[in-house]
């Protein structure tokens, strides 16, 4: 069994399910977190009161539809992760490839950016100041790996563009669509 | 910079600053757009009447107000947002001033109504209307009917604490039936079903059922008003207290309202242009005409005294339903 | 009595005085703009138009809100195209073939091929809604629990054949998109669903947010792999649809007006529904399924003549009961009675002649809606020559402000934050982001009318079975889902029957 990623076509969906296999070994992984979790959730839906008196049924008791599909979930989870243990989950897997890991620090980086924004800068700081900020460090840490040369140019660009982002975030939500901002 | 100089700018500053006091403790007059939370989704009863009040509000103040639907949670979570924003007069609530009077009984908003400057558009009616094909001519049929077949007759309602869940409790309350409770997820909704005859029987606000009525597809059973209410079109609809005259029918106005701690003179504008604008609306007064609705401009005191009674009986349906957190007499809501 | 054509030539002419195309030029370009933009919804640019046209005569105030609702809609794919984040949830399903085709170099051919759809959609809508307005209002009457049920179901059997290489994947994605719309108050007792106390969650959350949360975050996520900083096409095509598209697919144009017009006039689904439907059809009636997905023209056709044809759909109902069809026809109907015209049953009797005028200002709207395609989209396709690096922290601002600006709370960027993060995760593993999204879509509607259905039968299953439709539905998911099987079945019997070649 190979692991490895097929190259990224130019047509590639992110949609298509079918990119490279991923490796049986995560499938398990991920078979076994829904399994937890559908079983949390059947627990959950279980526990919800049922409303039997003032409905005199029962029947529209809250926790039945979540609970069917915490069900549904369960079962699915067991049976991908059957299907991983034959497709060779339990066997010795090969190394993951290496572009994948400058990838994976690209991501985080853009995962913690994304966080920082808009889980805490927006509702602290004015609107424009948080988009402001985001977009000249998003756009900075980006582009730091094009090399020194024109960097400082690219630095001043950067920044303008994040003050015009915020700026004109403001005036056209603000002005024209009367929408509140954070 | 010479001392002079400086006197003579500060002299200058205090002078610019005088007419400002003047202003902050005269007329309001918003400097920024304001803000009204529906907190129901846009179309329905509620969001009608506010984008009909506020192009009246910007006209009379000179400045925009903006309708924000946030719903969810029974409209419990868009008065909480207008309850905890600045107490600045920019950030209104509007809805069903009843729901605002019942939240901290059903243990979703801590708020009373006596916390808010009340501001009331129009009074909304409940109605009981039947499918034609139900075999229920009036309200006594139907009450018959509820006796002989009870817990296998459903009511169609926009769901739990709406106003037709509402009238159908209070009827229960006094006679004792039963009754097969069909949520919907508005209004219109349960209107429509009982039209197409997935339930034999509707409570619903009146406005809702109006076309309906009007085009001889529902059967109007009872209005939840002390007097026979008239429809445009149609004629007279019976009150229930034909039938129980102990049904207690007071109106459901709807409204707008911002929380009490707001700079007095945002208050006293608002009255003034209530009294003088509102009042005289013509728009309003159409809408409510054919819509089959009360035109009731009320506001302040009186507005509060008018709806607390609805509050009362409400809060007590609650919690002879079982539905109610707290016991309304320990929040001072005293029985109807 | 007046004949049908005279009728509209009546309507027209009361339309078209006084400036209206002036009116209808702006109010299709703001209606653009808001459905481009992601998280300004058709719905909420309606409600705005109502406030700020209140002043208006009824007249052009309706021609300005239906244009406003007709261009949103078609708005919504431009950003679903470029940018694989749809403007609207109505573009969702456009997102599917748009973004591939413009990751091929061809968004300008996508671009045309969704205003050739689009046009064409709201076009055959509106001749229905001329035609058979009354009719077709009344059938959608026959629709109560039980059947919307099935709709619900059929929708999700549906789900696992949009996902792609790994229906059992799809399933799963679809569940746990059912599983996400439970979230919150349920219908019957008002008991708010693992909120654990929390007011915000006891108000459910928001298909808007979680839907920008799992295409917009998540899209900007995963273009920053790969090492060099890049555009997301390099090259620009030519914006003039072409010809041979429409005559190509004529049949899948068909059926997706139909079926858009359809769903339209069901109170309770929408725009969103009626493009999924399209093109989970179009995909299983298509002899090039295997291009589903990775940029097929006749998807992307699909999708956008399903979403615009269900907009005249969504106002049948509207004329002829006093229900919308879909949240904008919501607002729009809000603001036909602040005007005073009453619609409902009583309308063909009191104002006939206004189903007319809608139906003329439907097609303004829709005439205007193609010359802003042919003219407007070619400066947009600048965007994908912008550099990623600086492209995409701009779209992820503009996610957060579209999660915030339908109900002006905090919570729902969180919701945006936690869909987008889950959402990628699950991207990354394969699950596809379709059934998700659907899932999310119909369970509201699976939860409530079950619940309904069993009140009213006092649990008794067999009215959904028996009911004339509710059997002739329920006949189609059956179908639907053994189709499905042998698939299905195929992939989870092979390891049990063959172990795999060691190494």
């Amino acid at each position: 069994m190979t692991a490895q990623q097929a190259p990224e076509e130019e047509a590639e969906s992110p949609f298509s399910g079918d990119r490279a296999p991923l490796p049986p070994r995560w499938d398990l992984v991920t078979a076994a977190v829904l399994l937890a979790f559908g079983l949390g959730v059947i627990a959950l839906a279980w526990n919800m009161p049922t409303f039997v008196e003032q409905s005199q049924t029962g029947l529209t008791a809250p926790g039945i539809v979540p609970g069917f599909h915490a069900t549904v979930i369960s079962l699915l989870a067991i049976v991908l992760g059957l299907r991983a243990v034959r497709r060779g989950a339990l066997r010795a897997q090969s190394a993951p490839a290496s572009h994948a890991r400058t990838d994976a620090s690209r991501l985080l980086i853009a995962a913690v950016l994304g966080t920082v924004y808009a889980g805490v800068l927006v509702g602290r700081l004015p609107f424009w100041m948080a988009s402001a900020l985001f977009v000249f460090a998003f756009t900075a840490i980006f582009e730091w790996e094009l090399g020194p040369k024109g960097r400082p140019r690219r630095l001043v660009e950067a920044a303008l563009i994040g003050l015009g982002t915020g700026l004109a975030v403001m005036l056209v939500f603000e002005r024209i669509f009367l929408v509140r901002l954070p | 910079m010479t001392i002079a100089r400086r006197t003579l700018l500060a002299a200058g500053a205090a002078s610019l600053a005088m007419p400002g006091i003047a202003r902050a403790q005269g007329a309001w007059r918003p400097e920024r757009p304001v803000t009204i939370i529906v907190p129901w989704a846009a179309g329905g009863s509620t969001d009608q009447m506010v984008r009909l009040v506020a192009p009246e509000l910007e006209a009379a103040l000179g400045q925009r107000f903006v309708v924000v639907n946030q719903p969810g949670a029974s409209g419990s979570i868009g008065t909480r947002n207008a309850l905890a924003a600045e107490k600045d007069g920019y950030t209104w609530a509007a809805g069903a001033a009843v729901d605002v009077g019942c939240y901290k009984v059903l243990g979703l908003l801590d708020t009373m109504l006596a916390d808010w400057n009340l501001f009331f558009a129009v009074a909304n009616v409940n109605i009981l209307v039947a499918n034609p094909q139900a075999g229920i001519r009036d309200f006594g049929a139907a009450m018959e009917a509820f006796r002989s077949r009870g817990a296998s007759l459903a009511v169609a309602t926009a769901g739990v604490s709406s106003a037709g869940h509402n009238m159908m409790s209070a009827v229960k309350a006094a006679t004792n039936i039963n009754y097969r409770h069909a949520t919907y997820d508005g209004g219109n909704p349960a209107m429509i079903a009982t039209v197409s005859g997935e339930t034999p029987m509707g409570a619903v606000l009146l406005v809702e059922a109006a076309e309906m009525i009007r085009a001889r597809r529902l059967i109007p059973l009872a209005v939840q008003a002390e007097q026979p209410v008239t429809l445009q079109g149609f004629g007279e609809i019976p009150s229930i207290t034909r039938w129980l005259p102990n049904v207690p029918a007071p109106l459901n106005y709807f409204g707008i309202w911002c929380p009490k701690g707001v700079p007095q003179n945002v208050v006293d504008t608002m009255g003034q242009v209530w009294r003088d604008k509102i009042a005289n609306s013509q728009r309003l007064k159409d809408y409510a005409a054919q819509r089959a609705a009360v035109f009731a401009p009320l506001y302040g005191e009186e507005a509060h005294n008018q709806a607390w009674k609805m509050v009362r009986q409400t809060a007590w349906l609650y919690f002879d339903g079982g539905t109610a957190k707290v016991s309304p007499d320990t929040l001072g809501i005293q029985r109807l | 009595m007046t004949d049908p054509i005279s009728m509209l030539g009546a309507g027209f002419a009361h339309v078209l005085q006084g400036g209206a195309i002036f009116h209808a030029l702006w109010a299709v370009l703001i209606g653009i703009v808001v459905g481009a933009l992601p998280g300004l919804t058709a719905t909420m640019g309606v409600a705005l138009l109502t406030t700020l046209t209140f002043s208006m005569g009824p007249n052009v105030a309706m021609l300005v809100l239906v244009c406003v609702y007709v261009g949103a809609i078609y708005g919504g794919s431009r950003s679903a195209i470029l940018l694989n984040i749809p403007g609207t949830p109505a573009s969702a399903a456009s997102t599917l073939d748009g973004y591939p085709l413009a990751r091929q170099g061809l968004a300008g051919r996508a671009m045309g091929i969704s205003t050739l759809g689009s046009w064409l959609g709201t076009l055959f809508g509106t001749m229905i809604l001329a035609l058979f307005a009354p009719s077709f209002g009344e059938f959608a009457l026959q629709f109560g629990s039980y059947e919307m049920f099935w709709v619900a179901l059929f929708g999700i059997v549906i789900a696992g054949s949009l996902s792609g290489g790994d229906p059992l994947k799809g399933y799963i994605a679809g569940f746990l998109g059912l599983l996400v719309a439970t979230v919150g108050q349920e219908a019957n007792h008002a008991y708010p669903r693992f909120a654990f106390g929390n007011t915000d969650l006891a108000g459910g959350l928001g298909l808007l947010p979680v839907l920008v949360g799992v295409f917009g975050v998540a899209e900007v996520l995963n273009s920053m792999r790969g090492p060099a900083v890049k555009a997301v096409s390099s090259k620009m095509d030519s914006v003039i649809p072409h010809i041979r598209d429409v005559t190509q697919y004529w049949r899948t144009i068909l059926r997706s007006g139909g079926l858009g017009t359809f769903i339209g006039a069901m109170p309770g689904l929408g725009e969103d529904i009626a493009a999924w439907t399209s093109y989970a059809a179009a995909k299983r009636a298509s002899a090039e399924k295997e291009k589903f997905g990775k940029g097929s023209v006749e998807g992307l056709m699909a999708a956008e003549t399903g979403e615009s044809a269900c907009v005249p759909g969504a106002i049948i109902p509207v004329l002829t009961l006093a229900v919308p069809g879909s949240a904008p026809a919501a607002v729009l109907m809000a603001a036909m009675m602040i005007h005073g015209l009453n619609p409902g049953p009583m309308l063909a009797i009191t104002a006939p002649e206004f189903i007319y005028q809608i139906v003329a200002m439907l097609i303004i709207a829709d005439m205007v809606k193609l010359v802003y395609g042919l003219v407007l989209v070619r400066p947009l396709l600048w965007v994908l020559l912008i550099p990623r690096a600086r492209l995409m922290p701009i779209v992820f601002v503009l996610c957060t402000v579209g999660a915030f600006a339908i109900t002006s709370r905090l919570f729902d960027i969180w919701v945006m934050l936690g869909a987008g993060l889950v959402g990628f995760i699950l991207r990354e593993l394969r699950f596809s982001m379709a059934p998700l999204v659907l899932g999310i879509v119909l369970g509201d509607l699976l939860d409530k009318n079950l619940l309904r259905g069993l009140t009213l039968s006092g649990g008794d299953l067999t009215p959904f079975f028996t009911r004339p439709i509710s059997a002739v539905l329920c006949a189609l998911t059956i179908f639907a889902a053994l189709w499905s099987v042998p698939g299905l079945m195929g992939r989870l019997l092979a390891p049990f029957r063959r172990r795999p070649a060691p190494g």
